[in-house]
């Protein structure tokens, strides 16, 4: 269960790494930290999210359950936010 | 001596473990300081649910420029853009509320520890001076803030 919450966690940060090499090496300063920028953003948000949602459903089956969705949910608005930066 | 015991009855919280919504509202906290923890979450899940209406509205420039068009227009209406000032209020505090709470995770504005003498006294008064000195960034920042929203909106 910790393996695979550090698995996803590990995917989730060399996948926003990798995709900002990629906006960085085809993007502006200003671009870069605009996708940084909501990187944070979400990340801190689906964080606290995460925090509350396991605060109120207790449980390992919860805890898998509100992690991966909060996980899942970060990474397609990130991807959306690096496609939508690349498309310009 | 009790088998179990209760941890939050013994901080005395008067919040019995297992208790719902109402301690995942306050935390087992009172006073001024369970408002603001209360408030900080609200106005977390407030910036979160802007940030994902940011990121959707964004993203829809994807679909062609008419749907980014006729979202923007929606987004740029009156009612959608009263809504700037409750979130630069919500931003403000939730801001200047995190940094109060990473100074006191810190252990920063929370006075020296000492020996507790019989009635036990907390730290919260130590701790009020950091809120109210919040409070009036927060109010600086709206001030300003809302001029210039005010300024742009007209």
């Amino acid at each position: 269960m910790n393996d695979l919450r550090l698995i996803l966690w590990g995917m989730s940060l060399l996948a926003a790494m990798t995709t900002l090499a990629v906006v960085g090496f085809h993007m502006s300063f200003v671009t870069v930290n605009y996708v940084l920028l909501v990187g944070v953003c979400l990340f801190h948000g689906f964080y606290g999210l995460h925090t509350m949602l396991t605060e109120y459903f207790a449980g390992p089956r919860a805890g898998i359950v509100t992690g991966t969705g909060c996980i899942v949910a970060g990474l397609v608005l990130f991807g959306l936010t690096v496609a939508t930066t690349l498309s310009q | 001596m009790p088998d179990s015991v209760d941890i939050r009855a013994a901080e005395g919280t008067n919040v019995p473990a297992g208790a719902g919504l109402i301690a995942w509202l306050c935390g087992g906290r009172k006073g001024l300081e369970g408002y603001l923890y209360l408030t900080h979450r609200i106005t977390g899940i407030i910036l979160l649910l802007f940030v994902i209406a940011h990121v959707l509205l964004s993203s829809s420039q994807l679909l062609g420029m008419e749907a980014w068009a006729r979202l923007m227009e929606m987004a740029t209406s009156p009612v959608v853009e009263y809504f700037r000032y409750p979130l630069l209020l919500a931003f403000g505090f939730h801001a200047f509320n995190g940094i109060r709470l990473i100074l006191v995770e810190l252990g920063l504005a929370v006075g020296r520890p000492k020996q507790q003498v019989y009635p036990y006294r907390g730290s919260i008064g130590r701790q009020r001076p950091l809120v109210i000195a919040m409070m009036i960034l927060t109010a600086a920042l709206l001030l300003v803030g809302e001029y210039d929203v005010l300024r742009l909106a007209h």
